[in-house]
């Protein structure tokens, strides 16, 4: 078990070193010049441009900037800083609390909704309940994000006033209709997931074995057929989880929320490379670290799964 | 006379479905007595397990069932779920066939076994801990108290069953209802829990209603028999009688497509072996004449080399660079035109073999020679050319066939991937293997669906002979069908072989298979090699205790003599320790 989570984590330093690599890339590709850019239509002398590219590695070839980047990280936990010079973990200092704050409404609202949907349309199969669950899921799915998005700021926002269309400064209730946005699809896919696995569950051997045993339908249902349907729930939600920071560059953009999101998409058309790379490198970084918790619940979920 | 303890009357059954109601049961009517094992056989489609499960209340929801079943005079039909409930575990258990998925994976056998006392409040807490590790103890789980806390997957097959077993008599059940309790288990397994359930049986006086196929198996355990067909009782009577003297028709026929395991002494041995003689002396003369076949001058030098030769094979599993030894020391020769059978059970590598041949697994060490040439260290143009030489039949003909082609392209399949023939020629060939399996050629545009498991499985031989290969491995062909469609898939096959001559390599853990069809008779247990001689020799004439542990334990459908022969495997047992 240690060996395979040490073997887990070593596997952490490609994947990230890659990924930075390919991320740092089309940040250098990008065409344009940053200090240009940062300067606006206000002139700037060529010492102090050339002052700025030398700060910023900029004349360096690509693979020497990304190795100095890297080193600084290494050697010293410098992610770099803004052309303002500003330093991108003070930015994600500020903004990480938000896309979190997103990411676990989102988490709680998808996986109640999702799973409880999902059992309750297994249990009554076929049946009006299981019908709304099919057809309202396929919706769910189907709409691309900004249209839910949009729906949801015009009817709970502006008609019926219940939440805030857009902003941070309502504590948690900011929060619902950004996080219910988000949740759609995944509650969707959730939903007939654990539909469709409880069935196959209810369907199988051993809980004909339990039947015949003269437990209770609801016992039967809970103690054995819910446990091992919902082994691959667990899965879909750690990889949802992990890639709902992905989700949230569009979601707070349509409501305005200062989180990571937000901030990498502004930065990409800002080329502010040491942000753009600082924040996805944190994307990555959180998505194998959840993919590698996700293995080890699955392991203690189900005993025949042993890790060497 | 006792009351009995449990009765069908009159029971009918139909499931309703999107092409109108089907009638599974037609009226069936027969009763339980405490203390008896009452058989119900018949093949699939029967009717047999819809029938006994109607007193569980198990059935699925879109099947209505008409009658009574009476549980000690309690008509279970008319049951409230609570009053059903009640009675699941506590007053009547089952045993089901697979004990492989019987069991819920995920939780501790001691949870599934103290829920199972729990539910009937028969105990709590530590105290149903504690009865749940006596009755692991008592269908025989060695260390009960420390293997109690491990999950399902941790045990055997066979040991499943037990705990599957523990739990059906945690209550005390006046009946236990036994769907095909031993037909995914080793013979020598079977032999076990058949022993263990007939032990039980005298010790609680519990009513057995065992469903089965295995003519074996009733006349080992049953008192009385029930056989049906097409949801109807045919026949019923003491075991003696029907097994002995069957008046129905189609349970003649059942007995007659038994299998048959002969021992010794058998009048139609005599026959055969006469045959056996001539061919055996015919093999030496032409082995005489052109050198041993099986010396390392292969190819051009000697112009009949073996069908199959293993020269020290091992085979092995590799799994992350790790490698696990699955086959030792495998030596066999398979000659033109032989079969050999190779018999083994459950992990004893057999099917291993198999895939080696078939060039699915490397060797690891030793020579496979197919027709003289060392297969793994071919050439891959030539290995390709040399595979045309093998056909193959796998053992469930519904796995093996792609659901999506046609039955033609089934068939004609090998020879479009050796770029043989054209359209034409591959169809013309196609229509004369399916004569040759007698079925009619206008299955050609079909789908495997919609066959019949008899049908599939020809379809299947049909495929292994497109090529005319030399060497046939058959992996298990026959198990998966009902008895009396392996006797005719049985009787193809043989017919097959003296018609195109091919040998076959015969992987099968059914000893009488094996006795019907084979020449020779190689037995494997753990990946090593335990006997191999003539058919005769091994299976009449067993050297090794092995062979004779699994002979004895092989059932016959004769209640006396498989009376005779339980002794005889107990004594065989206690020889041994």
């Amino acid at each position: 078990m240690t060996r395979y989570i040490i073997r887990r984590l070593l596997q952490f330093i490609p994947v990230i070193l890659i990924s930075t690599l390919i991320v740092y890339a089309l940040v250098f590709a990008i065409p344009g010049d940053p200090i240009r850019a940062l300067a606006g239509d206000r002139p700037m002398s060529d010492a102090v441009r050339e002052t700025l590219r030398e700060q910023y590695n900029l004349d360096d070839p690509f693979l020497i900037q990304y190795f100095k980047y890297i080193w600084g990280i290494v050697t010293a936990l410098d992610f770099g800083s803004t052309f303002n010079g500003r330093p991108v973990t003070d930015i994600i200092e500020q903004r990480l609390p938000v896309t979190a704050t997103l990411a676990l409404v989102t988490l709680v609202i998808q996986t109640l909704m999702g799973i409880i949907a999902g059992i309750l349309a297994a249990l009554y199969r076929d049946r009006f309940f299981d019908r709304f669950v099919q057809v309202s899921t396929v919706a769910m799915v189907a709409l691309p994000t900004l249209v839910i998005g949009f729906l949801l700021q015009l009817i709970f926002g502006l008609n019926l006033g219940w939440f805030p269309i857009a902003g941070v400064n309502n504590g948690v209730s900011s929060y619902i209709l950004p996080a219910l946005t988000m949740a759609a699809v995944s509650t969707g896919i959730l939903a007939r997931l654990v539909r469709s696995e409880l069935l196959d569950s209810l369907k199988s051997d051993y809980v004909r074995t339990a039947t015949a045993k003269g437990m209770k339908r609801s016992r039967v249902i809970t103690r054995h057929g819910l446990r091992n349907s919902l082994i691959p729930a667990v899965t879909f939600i750690g990889a949802d989880l992990a890639s709902m920071l992905g989700g949230s560059i569009i979601v707070e953009t349509i409501f305005n929320l200062p989180g990571l999101g937000q901030q990498v998409f502004a930065s990409i058309q800002g080329q502010e490379g040491t942000v753009v790379v600082g924040i996805v490198t944190l994307f990555v970084l959180f998505f194998v670290v959840i993919n590698l918790i996700v293995d080890l619940l699955y392991g203690l979920l189900d005993p025949r799964i042993r890790y060497e | 006379m006792p009351a009995p303890v449990l009765s069908y009357k009159d029971i009918r059954v139909s499931f309703a479905t999107e092409f109108g109601d089907v009638d599974a049961v037609k009226g069936v009517s027969f009763e339980v007595m405490p203390g008896e094992v009452v058989a119900v056989v018949g093949e699939s489609g029967s009717g047999k397990s819809v029938t006994s499960s109607t007193a569980m209340g198990l059935l699925p929801e879109n099947a209505s069932v008409e009658g009574e079943v009476l549980l000690e005079g309690r008509n279970v039909l008319k049951m409230s779920t609570a009053e059903l409930r009640r009675l699941r575990g506590s007053d009547i258990s089952m045993v089901f066939q697979e004990p492989m998925t019987a069991l819920n994976p995920v939780l501790r056998v001691s949870d599934q076994l103290v829920e199972a006392l729990q539910v009937h409040e028969v105990a709590f807490g530590s105290e149903a801990l504690e009865k749940a590790i006596e009755l692991l103890e008592r269908v025989g789980i060695p260390e009960a108290r420390t293997k109690i806390r491990q999950y399902p997957h941790q045990f055997s097959g066979g040991q499943r069953q037990r705990i599957v077993i523990a739990m059906a008599i945690a209550c005390g059940p006046k009946v236990i209802i036994a769907d095909e309790p031993t037909t995914a288990l080793d013979v020598t397994v079977q032999a076990e829990i058949l022993d263990l359930l007939r032990e039980l049986k005298q010790e609680l006086n519990t009513g057995i209603l065992l469903i089965t196929h295995n003519m074996g198996v009733v006349a080992d355990m049953a008192d009385r028999v029930v056989v049906m067909l097409n949801g109807e009782v045919v026949e019923t009577g003491p075991v003696a009688k029907i097994l002995g003297h069957p008046e129905h028709p189609y349970t003649r026929r059942l007995l007659a497509a038994m299998p048959l395991l002969r021992e010794a002494g058998d009048p139609s041995l005599e026959l055969e072996q006469e045959q056996e003689r001539v061919s055996v002396s015919e093999r030496a003369a032409s082995e005489a004449r052109h050198g041993t076949a099986t010396g390392k001058g292969s190819g051009a030098a000697s112009p009949v080399p073996a069908a199959l030769e293993a020269k020290d094979v091992a085979l092995e599993y590799k799994f992350r660079r790790k490698a696990t030894r699955v086959v030792h020391d495998l030596n066999f020769i398979v000659q033109p035109g032989e079969i050999m059978g190779l018999v083994g059970e459950s992990g004893s590598g057999k099917s291993t073999v198999a895939k080696a041949v078939l060039g699915l697994l490397d060797v690891a060490e030793g020579e496979l020679r197919v027709r003289g040439e060392n297969m793994p260290t071919l050439p891959s143009k030539q290995k390709k050319a040399l595979k045309r030489e093998i056909g193959v039949v796998f053992q469930d003909p519904a796995a093996s066939l792609d659901p999506r082609f046609p039955i033609g392209d089934i068939i004609t399949e090998p020879m479009v991937v050796h770029k043989e023939g054209d359209k034409n020629s591959r169809m013309a060939r196609a229509r004369e293997l399916l004569d040759a399996v007698r079925l009619p050629s206008s299955v050609l545009n079909r789908y495997p669906h919609e066959l019949s498991g008899g049908q599939r499985q020809r379809i299947s031989i049909a495929r292994a002979l497109t090529l005319n290969p030399t060497l046939l491995i058959a992996d298990e062909p026959t198990s998966a069908l009902d008895v009396s469609v392996q006797a005719a898939v049985l009787e193809l096959f043989s017919e097959l072989q003296q018609h195109y001559g091919f040998a076959c390599l015969f992987v099968s853990h059914d000893l009488a298979v094996v006795d019907s069809l084979a020449h020779k008779v190689l037995v494997m247990q753990n990946g090593r090699t335990v006997e191999q001689g003539t058919t005769d020799q091994v299976l009449r004439h067993a050297k090794e205790s092995y062979t004779q542990q699994l002979l004895a334990a092989a059932p016959v459908p004769n209640p006396e003599v498989q009376a005779r022969r339980r002794t005889e495997r107990q004594r065989l047992l206690a020889a041994l320790g």
